[in-house]
């Protein structure tokens, strides 16, 4: 009995260090390397920079006519709002990186408002993917004055957006699993 | 047994709602599970909107079969438990089991490894070597038409650029229009070396600003002196064009120009693009597919696998509830429980038959049951009653078998042969003949009556023991069984020794009323008459004569006189006599009557032990006084001729159960009783002495028997006579 519970002890402790592993590993995939938002005409706007480190199965993917959805969670709250308080804004920015095997190019697609950009490597294709210009946060008038609001942005492979086939490997598998931190900073009006 | 039997139908009951929940809740759960398994197949083909189900249904379908799985662990832990406890009908649930198991494992896993396989194949023949090949050569194909237009453009751009004389930056702005139209293209700009926009012209007027900003690799490709050749769509129609971009030659100018393909060219361009990006995303999604189809699949063995297990579970259970049912039923008959009734099933099968037969085999062992104890009840009663009317018969009834042992034997018996009946039963008549010598002699005179095949045998015993005579009218009668076979013998036997005693007492008393009445009264006239006969002859006759009147007279009269005694004697033995009785201490009044044959001397041949503690009786003292002396004298007479003579007076309490009493022994070492004398001593003129009236005895046993006791004499071992009488006592303190 006490030798099994010896066993259960490791397995659950093996988990628990394969967990953190994982975890550590998936933190390196997408790195929100520089993160800001400005007051412009009115309106507070976010400038980001992430830099997208995707597996060799996603490139491979990629590269295969898989297109891939990354996904910018963008969350704004009161500092100290109560749990049942709602956000002040919660939205979801996407773009999509395609490859062009004719052309040999990538394809960078807003999916908000359909724009397309194309280029020949993939590594200024990722750096565009990354590049966050003045995506409207809110408007200054929204928020009160003197309070203090935090703003939390995470990106991440949408696996959703995947070919169904695709999809329950995508699930099993760390390979599919990439994600940023929860990169915040606090706006005060 | 009721109320278990009530609580027991209850159990089996709740058991088996709970039984029929389940089922409801399995069925619930596989039919989902079985439709989900059917929508996710569907779903893996990706061909309609149940494609974004997958996921969703792939869960509730692991959810499903983790919930069967936890369902057939729990059953098959219980199964090991009731195997290990050896309970009825695991065995069989375990074999059902696994002949379930055994049989639907080896067809679903081959159906599971040829669909798999055939889904392999099928998947892997869609991507043909030879189309993946034809793919290659289109892209190649395509990739070399645009190679050849990109040439075309990127001579036609240098060409465009070699013409321009002026290279600086305003002649070249001012004549870019110009190059346009001499061009053919649909957009030029002229930007500087950092890739800064100096300058543009599009065919389309309202187009000021270019497109697209050029990538940093691409303005340093061409500003160190590469050239950019691309197609890509451009512009908002997204349609394919060639992006030449050069520097130029001597200017710190890069021209990047635009030319659009013809319609055709670009949609055939889109065309094999799509199509490539089509099948390659499809190669590229062929090993997950197969996984998918290969999980669906497996998900569909283990669901048929689990449902198997657990119909296998499930069927066991409806088989073995009944058998299991049964065996409790059984083991409750083994432990006297005929009240139990099994739960009859819904179905109408042969088990249900089975349950049905054994709840009616229940009942009427039940009813047998009841019959039997009622006719028990009957049996014991009816003994009982037997019992009783023999304990207060006053006869002595034994029963034997036809062994000759003891079955029954009422307290009478007992109390008659002075022998503890409980302590015989069972026992041969042997063992009942050491009880006592009486008894013995008793045995001995009925033991060939008991085997001799007679309807009725009837004789009068008689049984000398230390007490006395025992006179016993004992009849035997046959018991007879049902069938009338004889079974044993019933022993019927009375005490009429008091019966005997009256009735010679009462013939004695006839015989001495009418000896008073016939000889007595003619005595006085016989008597009168001899005396004036010698009144009025003697003087007259001569002397010799005289003499010879003389002596006859005195004869008649003396021996009238003798005559008178006798029937005086006689009379007053058979007249009842009247008792004045009062509380007397034994051996105050013994001790009293002896001390009177001091004076004469014979006290110093008597040896006196008194043992009655100063018990009482309640007696005659008169009466008592003259049974004392007719004793002490009876051993005195007994011993006058014996040397060392010795008369031995003992008196004792004895405690029985039946009461207490006190006992007299008078033994002398005289030469004791005349054995053919020795029946009848206490009878009227038996006597074996020359001279006595012979009613000394007779007269003491009747006075002991008038005081309620009794008395009997018998030859001491050695010599001389024993004499012994019992009278019972007053009881001072009933507790003692």
């Amino acid at each position: 009995m006490i030798r099994s519970y010896k066993g259960l002890q490791f397995a659950v402790a093996l988990l628990v260090t394969l967990w953190l592993l994982s975890a550590a590993s998936r933190a390196q995939e997408f790195i929100i390397s520089q993160a800001q938002s400005i007051l412009l005409d009115e309106n507070y706007v976010i400038n980001a920079e992430i830099e997208y480190h995707f597996s060799e199965v996603a490139l491979k993917a990629l590269e295969n006519g898989v297109p891939l959805l990354v996904d910018l969670h963008v969350q704004l709250r009161r500092k100290g709002a109560w749990i049942w308080e709602a956000d002040v804004v919660d939205y979801h920015f996407r773009r999509q990186l395609r490859y062009l095997p004719l052309s040999e190019s990538y394809e960078v697609v807003d999916i908000a408002d359909g724009s397309k950009r194309h280029f020949v490597s993939q590594s200024v294709a990722l750096e565009a993917l990354g590049e966050i210009n003045e995506l409207p946060l809110v408007a200054a008038q929204k928020l009160q004055a003197g309070e203090s609001y935090r703003v939390e942005i995470k990106s991440e492979l949408d696996i959703e957006a995947l070919p169904v086939p695709l999809r329950p490997t995508a699930y099993m598998s760390s390979q599919w699993k990439l994600s940023s931190e929860w990169n915040e900073w606090v706006i005060t009006p | 047994m009721g109320n278990y039997t009530l609580n027991g139908k209850t159990t089996l009951s709740a058991a088996r709602k709970f039984s029929h929940s389940g089922l409801l809740l399995v069925l619930l759960v596989l039919l989902p599970l079985l439709a989900s398994l059917h929508l996710m197949s569907n779903a893996v083909q990706n061909t309609n909107e149940l494609s974004s189900l997958f996921i969703p249904l792939l869960l509730f379908n692991v959810f499903g079969l983790f919930f069967l799985l936890t369902l057939i662990i729990v059953n098959l832990v219980k199964l090991i438990g009731q195997y290990r406890r050896r309970e009825p009908g695991s065995r069989l649930t375990l074999r059902m089991v696994l002949v379930f198991l055994l049989l639907s494992l080896p067809p679903v896993s081959v159906v599971y490894y040829y669909s798999l396989e055939f889904l392999h194949q099928g998947i892997d023949s869609w991507f043909d070597v030879k189309i993946d090949s034809a793919m290659d050569d289109s892209l190649q194909l395509g990739r070399s038409s645009l190679e050849l237009n990109k040439k075309l453009y990127l001579r036609n751009t240098q060409q465009l650029l070699n013409q321009v004389e002026d290279s600086s930056e305003a002649a070249m702005a001012i004549g870019l229009v110009d190059l346009l139209e001499q061009s053919g293209a649909v957009e030029l700009v002229l930007m500087d070396l950092t890739g800064r926009v100096i300058s543009s012209s599009n065919i389309n007027p309202e187009q000021i600003v270019p497109d697209d900003r050029l990538e940093t690799s691409i303005i340093q490709l061409v500003r160190d002196g590469g050239t950019f050749v691309n197609v890509s769509p451009y512009g908002e129609s997204e349609t394919q064009h060639v992006i030449v971009v050069i520097r130029h030659d001597f200017s710190p100018i890069i021209l990047q120009a635009v030319y659009s393909f013809s319609e055709d060219l670009s949609q055939l361009a889109e065309s094999v693009q799509s199509a490539v990006e089509r099948y390659k995303k499809l190669a590229f999604l062929r090993e997950s597919l197969k996984f998918n189809f290969t999980m669906t699949l497996l998900l569909v063995l283990v669901f048929s696998m689990f449902a198997a297990v657990w119909a296998a579970f499930y069927s066991a259970r409806k088989l073995v509830t009944p058998i299991s049912d049964i065996a409790a039923g059984t083991r409750a008959v083994a432990a006297g429980d005929y009240e139990k009734q099994l739960p009859v099933q819904d179905s109408h099968d042969e088990l249900s038959f089975l349950v049905t037969s054994f709840n009616t085999m229940m009942r009427r062992i039940a009813q047998a049951r009841d019959q039997a104890a009622r006719s028990q009840r009957m049996v014991e009663e009816q003994k009982t009653y037997l019992e009783t009317v023999l304990g207060h018969l006053s006869s002595g009834v034994m029963v034997f078998d036809q062994q000759k042992v003891l079955q029954t034997a009422n307290r009478a018996a007992g109390q008659i042969l002075d022998i503890n009946c409980d302590r015989l039963i069972h026992r041969s008549i042997n063992e009942l003949a050491d009880c006592s010598e009486q008894v013995a002699q008793w045995i001995d005179n009925i033991d060939q009556a008991l085997v001799r095949d007679i309807s009725e045998w009837r004789e009068e015993i008689t049984l000398y023991g230390p007490e006395g005579r025992l006179v016993l009218l004992t009849r035997i009668s046959p018991l007879l069984d049902s069938q009338g076979h004889v079974k044993g013998r019933v022993v019927v036997f009375d005490d009429i020794t008091q019966l005997i005693q009256a009735q010679r007492n009462a013939a004695w008393g006839e015989v001495a009323r009418r000896l008073a009445h016939e000889i007595k009264n003619p005595l006085t006239p016989i008597q009168l008459s001899a005396e004036r006969l010698r009144h009025k002859y003697l003087a007259k006759m001569p002397e010799d004569d005289a003499r010879v009147l003389d002596k006859a007279t005195h004869t008649i009269v003396q021996q009238v006189d003798a005559m008178k005694s006798m029937v005086n004697a006689f009379s007053d033995y058979a007249k009842p006599s009247k008792l004045e009785t009062q509380p007397l201490i034994f051996d105050d009044l013994l001790t009293e009557v002896i001390s009177l044959y001091e004076a004469s001397g014979d006290a110093e041949k008597m040896q006196v032990v008194l043992g009655t503690e100063g018990a009482k009786l309640e007696a005659d003292p008169v009466r008592l006084r003259q049974v004392i002396h007719n004793l002490v004298k009876n051993a005195l007479e007994a011993v006058a001729e014996t040397d060392n003579a010795e008369i031995i007076i003992r008196t004792e309490k004895l405690v029985r159960p039946e009461g207490v009493s006190l006992g007299l022994e008078v033994l002398d070492n005289g030469p004791g009783f005349d054995e053919a004398f020795l029946a009848n001593v206490f009878e009227p003129y038996v006597t074996n002495k020359a001279r006595g009236t012979g009613l000394g005895l007779a007269v003491v046993k009747k006075i002991i028997e008038e005081h309620g006791g009794m008395i009997a004499a018998t030859n001491r071992a050695e010599t001389g006579a024993r004499l012994m009488v019992r009278l019972p006592a007053v009881q001072d303190n009933p507790g003692e």
